[in-house]
């Protein structure tokens, strides 16, 4: 189980973009709210978008009415003058006295203001009076004007508007030249100083702040409410409102206009025309103004779209929190299972898929938590199976170890007790030969005859020397057997394995060990218990092998129990068991006697060849290596000795029922055997 | 900073003031009159409180030295100047303060302004009379006296520009045109008035022509006093003589101009440059008849003549 690391991404993935990062409850909310903003700024833009343009065509309507008002009323100014000029120009005005004619004039500059200077022209186009606001009176002066438009345009149009001129560079003036009525008519003309267009101009109301102002068709201004503005000689062509309107502009269709005004400062700028005159009328309010509805109505919009974002992003933090209360919980469980707690259990109680998701991680962290508890029990379980194994292995190692001991040394006292046994058998052969000497040599003296002292000295040599020689042999015979067993370590191979009943073996091997034993020491006794399996059957053994075995350990649990004998209390039956067991695969042999046991400094060498605690003479210390070599290596069986100082020792012999042909016999010097 | 700023904000307060400079003296009804309707007007125009420093000069010349220097001394926001001689008084002291006069005919010629529609500098402002009225004030003394064959024109200083009289050249052609016989007189004192008067009425047939001025302004009424005493009538081109007994007076209604004037010294205040502000000419002119005087002179205003007059005096 790994320690859980939620945080760290995995190794190679790109790391994401910040604002990706953000904790959901932040991205919900974003999510929402931009949602909400959207549809409302949709919404709203459309609407604005509707309100503005209605707003706009409404106020540019007005602008174009109020454009119009006060294009007629420019005009209105200028048919004033021409219907009092036209005082003049009835068709018997020009019989009328010259006294009457300067009359009508002084008359006529005192109702029209604008008038500076009026003068009559004859049929000729000379001049025959002249009034004038300035300068005195002229009559008759007869400055001929024939030819000059001011006479032929006002008799071909009946009113002639002169163009706009500007006296001292200053002032704005037109020439208004009215033909008179009836045949062969004069012309009276006015000239007109336009500034008192003004009057007329600033009356005209456009909005709070807004005004009108009359241009040229060259754009040059000839009325606004700023006299000074007029009186400066303002070419306004260079406005973007005035240039549009021009004759000849790109925009001429359109009689209206939003730019910077005059001022600066955006505007919203109508025109009408005065076709007689060419002049053009603007209207300019400022944009604030004119399109005040307008303005409402988007604020109104930008507010309740405001309002509706404001309420967007309090429901969106709110149901974003709501939200993220449960996934945090979620997320504390997760992290928690995570970490290997799983006592505990997540409660949600939303009633949606997130309860639905907690539900699940229970149910996940029970499933876990079993699987953890059953796994732990498998663990340890295999873990004693792996201890057994282990020291099984062990055991079986020590054992291989022993047994590789056990073999290289019974190699090595092949060959060593190789070597000694053909001068052993020199020895004891001229040891025999020389008692069997000894006896003709006495044979010899018998007839001799000889000082009896002498003969009885040589008696009691020869005697002597005759029991030195029994010595010599009994011990060589002793010798002989030793090396003879230390033979067998290498020549255990010697026999035939063939299947033998193993009760029928060991019984023999028992009456042979008890007879043994009662010949060598005629006052042994022992009681026997035979523990027989019936189903022991019949193993694949070398029997000559196994009965050695049976014989040597037998022996030796007789030994033990005379030994006990010696120092045992009263009561003390001495008692060796014998037992079979079926062991399936193989057969387990048993041989127990409530001897002297075995020391536990004993038992580690027990199995060591020349190994022995028995007294000198007594035994070679090759028994039990012998055993061991043929129960182990020959036969692939086990031995394994149970023993408790001074109450008992039980070795137990398992024999596969088949091993004896699997196993190699050892190959010892078998050939060296004959060789003296 | 602020305390850095603050008095000078406090002098630019003390300095935002407009100077009235007039040419009659202290308590003259018709000083009073312009000068309120001056008052009146620039109160609309700035605000209720706007401070206004009268000052007096008279036709005094030297008096009207001094305070013109003091005026300007006084650093204030915009100087008024009615009539010529104050105007000149001021504009050769400053070319900073701004200027508005009412009064000065053809400004172009003095060399106070560039060009009538952009000044250029720190004067602007109002004419009131015009060089071809030479030739109608002669006209109207004909027609009211067609026995005329001599007239005088009085004029001073403030109407000359290098020695020439602004309104002679049409005042002569039109005598001329007439077949009266043109003088143009230059009186610098009270005391030459008498002379000239006496003079006319020795020849006979003789008339007289008041040229505006401050001069004019301040002897109007002993030149009405001559010319009644003598029987010579007189053609003022300062309206209000022809109401205070002179016979005729052909001229625009200074109140108004005054008043618009006051419109351009508001405008400055409200930081507009003079400099832009164009030299605006009188549109209007009134012809005013004193049928009173008239009679006391024995003239016999003909019907027509009568027909022209805007005002008549009774």
């Amino acid at each position: 189980m790994t320690a859980p690391r939620p945080l760290a991404p995995p190794p190679g993935a790109k790391p994401l973009p910040r604002w990706l990062r953000l904790p959901l409850a932040k991205k919900f909310a974003v999510a929402f709210v931009g949602l909400v903003s959207l549809v409302l700024l949709i919404n709203g833009a459309v609407d604005l978008t509707l309100n503005y343009y209605d707003a706009k065509r409404t106020a540019i309507e007005t602008q174009r009415t109020k454009a119009r008002a006060a294009a007629e009323r420019v005009d209105a100014f200028l048919s004033g003058i021409e219907s009092q000029v036209g005082w003049t120009t009835r068709a018997e005005w020009r019989r009328v006295s010259p006294e009457q004619q300067r009359y009508d004039f002084i008359r006529l500059l005192r109702q029209a203001p604008a008038i500076t200077e009026v003068a009559y022209l004859d049929p000729a186009g000379k001049e025959q009076l002249r009034v004038s606001r300035l300068e005195p009176d002229a009559v008759a002066s007869g400055k001929d004007f024939s030819t000059s438009p001011r006479f032929t345009q006002a008799l071909s149009q009946k009113t002639w508007f002169g163009p706009v001129y500007f006296r001292r560079g200053s002032e704005p003036y037109m020439t208004v030249s009215v033909a008179h009525a009836g045949r062969d008519p004069g012309v009276t003309v006015a000239e007109v100083n336009l500034k008192l267009i003004w009057d007329v101009v600033s009356a005209i109301n456009v909005g709070d702040h807004g005004y009108a102002f009359v241009t040229t068709s060259a754009g040059r201004l000839i009325a606004h409410p700023d006299l000074s503005l007029v009186l400066r000689d303002t070419d306004l062509s260079g406005l973007p409102e005035v240039a549009a309107a021009l004759p000849g502009s790109h925009l001429a269709g359109q009689d209206y206009e939003i730019t910077t005004g005059l001022g600066g400062g955006w505007v919203l700028a109508a025109h009408a025309t005065i076709p007689r005159v060419d002049w053009i009328v603007f209207v300019q309010e400022s944009l604030r103004d004119a399109m005040g509805p307008a303005l409402e109505s988007v604020i109104q919009t930008t507010s309740l779209m405001g309002l509706g974002v404001l309420l967007a992003a309090v429901a969106g933090t709110f149901l974003a929190r709501r939200m993220v209360v449960p996934i945090r919980t979620l997320e504390d469980g997760a992290e928690r299972f995570g970490a290997g707690d799983l006592s505990e259990r997540i409660v949600i109680r939303t009633g949606d898929e997130i309860e639905t998701l907690a539900h699940r991680f229970n149910t996940m962290a029970s499933r876990v938590q079993d699987s953890y508890e059953t796994l732990e029990a498998k663990v340890a379980e295999r873990t004693r199976d792996l201890n057994q194994s282990l020291d099984d292995l062990q055991r079986a190692q020590s054992r291989l170890v022993q047994s590789e001991k056990l073999a290289s040394l019974g190699q090595l006292t092949a060959g060593i007790a190789h070597e000694i046994k053909n001068p052993l058998n020199f020895v004891n052969n001229f040891a025999s030969l020389s008692h069997e000497l000894v006896d003709e040599l006495r044979d010899v003296l018998e007839p001799a005859t000889l000082d009896p002292n002498l003969r009885a000295e040589v008696e009691e040599i020869a005697g002597l020397l005759k029991g030195n020689l029994e010595k010599v042999v009994q011990h060589g015979k002793r010798a002989d057997s030793i090396v003879k067993n230390m033979l067998l370590h290498s020549r255990t191979g010697s026999g035939e394995h063939r299947p033998v009943e193993v009760n029928a073996l060991v019984e023999e091997s028992l009456n042979l060990a008890y007879h043994g034993a009662r010949a060598a020491k005629p006052g042994f006794n022992v009681s026997l218990v035979r523990d027989y399996d019936p189903g022991a059957g019949i193993a694949d053994i070398y029997p000559q092998e196994i009965t050695r075995v049976l014989l040597n350990l037998m022996s030796n649990g007789f030994y033990a129990t005379e030994k006990k004998i010696e120092s045992a209390e009263p009561g003390y039956a001495p008692t060796l068991s014998v037992a079979t067991r079926d062991r399936g695969d193989s057969i387990e042999i048993r041989v127990r006697d409530n001897g002297t046991g075995i020391p536990e400094s004993v038992r580690a060498k027990m199995f060591d060849p020349f190994f022995t605690t028995k007294p000198a003479g007594e035994g070679t210390g090759l028994g039990l290596s012998l055993s061991h070599d043929i129960l182990v290596k020959q036969h692939g069986g086990t031995v394994d000795v149970a023993t408790e100082p001074g109450a008992f020792t039980e070795f137990i012999i398992v024999l596969p029922r088949r091993s004896a042909t699997a196993a190699t016999p050892p190959q010892p010097a078998t050939e060296t055997e004959s060789q003296p | 900073m602020a305390l850095a700023g603050w008095p000078r904000a406090v002098r630019a307060q003390t300095r935002a003031h407009v100077v009235a400079f007039w040419p009659f003296a202290e308590g003259d009804a018709e000083g009073r009159t312009l000068a309120d309707a001056f008052h009146a007007a620039l109160r609309e125009q700035v605000h209720a409180d706007q401070p206004v420093d009268d000052r007096w000069a008279g036709a005094d010349r030297a008096r009207t030295g001094l305070l013109a220097t003091e005026l300007v001394a006084a650093q204030p926001q915009v100087i008024f100047a009615y009539l010529s001689a104050q105007l000149s008084a001021v504009a050769a002291l400053t070319k900073q303060i701004p200027i508005v006069f009412v009064g000065a005919s053809n400004p172009v010629r003095f060399g106070y302004v560039e060009s009538l529609q952009r000044p250029g500098g720190n004067i602007t402002g109002f004419t009131l009379y015009e060089a071809p009225l030479g030739g109608k004030w002669v006209a109207a003394l004909k027609e009211a006296v067609p026995s005329l064959r001599r007239v005088t024109l009085l004029s001073n200083a403030s109407t000359e520009i290098r020695g020439e009289n602004l309104y002679a050249e049409p005042f002569r052609s039109t005598a001329a045109a007439l077949g009266i016989e043109p003088l143009v007189l230059k009186v610098e004192t009270t005391a030459e008035i008498d002379p000239v008067i006496a003079d006319l009425a020795r020849q006979g047939d003789g008339g007289l022509i008041v040229a505006p001025g401050t001069f004019s302004e301040a002897n109007g009424d002993r030149i009405v006093a001559l010319t009644t005493s003598h029987k010579i009538p007189a053609v003022f081109a300062i309206r209000r003589f022809a109401y205070r007994g002179g016979l005729m007076s052909y001229g625009p209604d200074p109140v108004e101009t005054v008043r618009r004037a006051a419109a351009y010294v508001g405008r400055i205040l409200r930081g507009e440059n003079p400099a832009t502000l164009p030299v605006q000419a009188p549109t209007k002119f009134d012809f005013i008849v004193n049928l009173k005087t008239a009679r006391s002179m024995g003239v016999d205003i003909a019907s027509a003549l009568l027909a022209q007059a805007d005002e008549i005096v009774e």
